[in-house]
């Protein structure tokens, strides 16, 4: 079984919470016995040209380092589009497998034509998928699911991952899954009933484990599914094979 | 340690359905002493609270009830009183969301008053609609001095109940990051009531949020049943 920790964040020294090594954050792996890590720059690490260059340079390094088991999406500032374009053209090349996008933090609405459609139109190109924060309806509502459903509509080949699984506004998450066969759900800070229903509802191949860390905890996230009211084969999709098939993963 | 859970259903609603056996069972497996529990949520509550009621009686010891009141409702401060007085119920729950009132108004006075005649706290509802905002529970509280209120702990709870000593803050879930990283400034100890709100949430989750918060041996023993035992006199 591989267990694949859908949505982290990982900064160095001095940018944020632990984990801040690469020997840090395969301890808490470890631990938890999760096989590799999804993970990008938190917003602490935010450049003060308003990029994030360095910390995505700090992920690619740490990817090399980290012998497969840390998987990295770029982190972009959607405002400062051609800055954004150029980090993800290069990013593909150093072994980015993705894009993370938050509304909140950068105060864009993910279904922006201006802002999120250049670099939604580049993910489908590249094959990335883009993991979006979504909760509640704060920053002018920019981060709700309901966004990304219309994002989805409008990039059909695009996979997105709805952060969060809209935190409270989890319901209206779980229909935008309904509507749109490329968006998948991720499970940080929902609780074992939501997690339940949204497999329900929306299928057990489209459902992936996320702990947020070090903003959640792996140890109470992974509980959440394995207390679930889900079946062995379903927890299994959740916390790995979904991810490793989205990512096109080869796993033993 | 004895741990009390302040807060689970009991009963069956639509959206959920928790017996007494299978919650007995729960705290069995995992160490719980008690549970204060209520009935879920539905447009009427008299079966409901027999249910409890009968529930508790078989499980004395074990279950605490509480008695949940819909004020909007005709001859509800008789209810309370019967149920306080002579059904042993333990406290009152309102809930202001699934009922579609405000807190704000004079409407639950009575069934305040009542709790404060028998000495009993009153558990709200709150955070999660205009009906119940944090700082609403919080201006009630501070009306009734003499009453321990019980309300969740939403995003601006804990800045709400801050200056406000008779108003208690429920953890799920468990804010264990904020232990850990010594951010609990804001949180009064002596305030905090531990729950797992099962089967909404998850009795095992939460006693993990707790395990990975760190505690210390005092503050874990208020936190886990101390804070609630004292102003529910169990």
């Amino acid at each position: 079984m591989v267990v694949i920790d859908g949505h982290t964040h990982f900064a160095g020294p001095g940018k944020g919470f632990q984990p801040n090594t690469v020997e840090e954050f395969t301890t808490i792996m470890d631990r938890n016995g999760i096989d590799a890590v999804v993970t990008c720059a938190p917003y602490s690490s935010i450049g003060k040209d308003r990029t994030y260059d360095e910390a995505n340079e700090f992920l690619a390094k740490s990817t090399e380092e980290a012998g497969g088991r840390i998987i990295p999406f770029m982190r972009v500032n959607p405002h400062l589009q051609e800055n954004a374009l150029s980090s993800i053209k290069k990013g593909a090349k150093q072994g980015f497998r993705g894009i993370k996008f938050h509304p909140r933090n950068e105060a864009f609405a993910v279904n922006s034509e201006e802002l999120a459609f250049p670099i939604a139109e580049l993910a489908v190109k590249l094959g990335m998928p883009i993991l979006i924060h979504t909760g509640e309806p704060d920053t002018y509502g920019y981060a709700q699911p309901t966004l990304v459903g219309d994002l989805a509509d409008s990039f059909p080949d695009l996979t997105l991952v709805v952060g969060h699984m809209g935190k409270r506004l989890c319901e209206d998450a779980i229909c935008v899954a309904r509507w749109f066969d490329n968006i998948i759900l991720e499970t940080s800070f929902r609780s074992h009933r939501d997690i339940a229903r949204a497999v329900r509802r929306v299928g057990a191949d489209r459902v992936v484990y996320g702990s947020d860390t070090p903003f959640g905890i792996p140890e109470v996230e992974m509980l959440k599914i394995r207390v679930a009211d889900i079946t062995a084969e379903e927890k299994r999709m959740v916390l790995g094979d979904n991810m490793a098939r989205i990512l096109g993963l080869e796993v033993s | 340690m004895r741990i009390i859970d302040g807060h689970a259903f009991l009963g069956k609603s639509i959206n959920m359905e928790q017996t007494a056996e299978t919650l007995i069972a729960a705290m069995n497996r995992v160490g719980v002493e008690a549970t204060v529990v209520a009935p879920p949520p539905g447009p009427f509550y008299d079966e409901a609270n027999d249910y409890v009621r009968s529930a508790c009686e078989a499980h004395s010891g074990r279950l605490v009830p509480l008695y949940r009141a819909n004020p909007q409702l005709e001859g509800m401060e008789e209810k309370i009183e019967a149920a306080l007085s002579e059904q042993g119920f333990k406290g009152v729950k309102l809930d202001p969301t699934n009922d579609g009132y405000g807190v704000g108004g004079q409407l639950i006075d009575p069934a305040v008053k009542k709790a404060e005649e028998h000495g009993v706290p009153v558990y709200v509802h709150s955070g999660d609609s205009i009906f119940c905002p944090p700082e609403s529970v919080a201006a009630l509280a501070s009306k009734h001095e003499d009453v321990s209120f019980v309300t969740p702990m939403t995003l601006r709870a804990p800045e709400a109940a801050k200056n406000v000593a008779n108003l208690y803050l429920m953890t799920r879930q468990f804010p264990a990051l904020a232990f850990q990283r010594g951010y609990t400034s804001h949180y009064d100890l002596d305030r905090l009531v531990f729950v797992s709100d099962a089967p909404l949430g998850s009795l095992d989750v939460e006693l993990k949020g707790v395990e990975m918060a760190g505690l210390g041996p005092g503050v874990r023993n208020r936190i886990m049943g101390g804070n609630l035992s004292r102003i529910m006199n169990l």
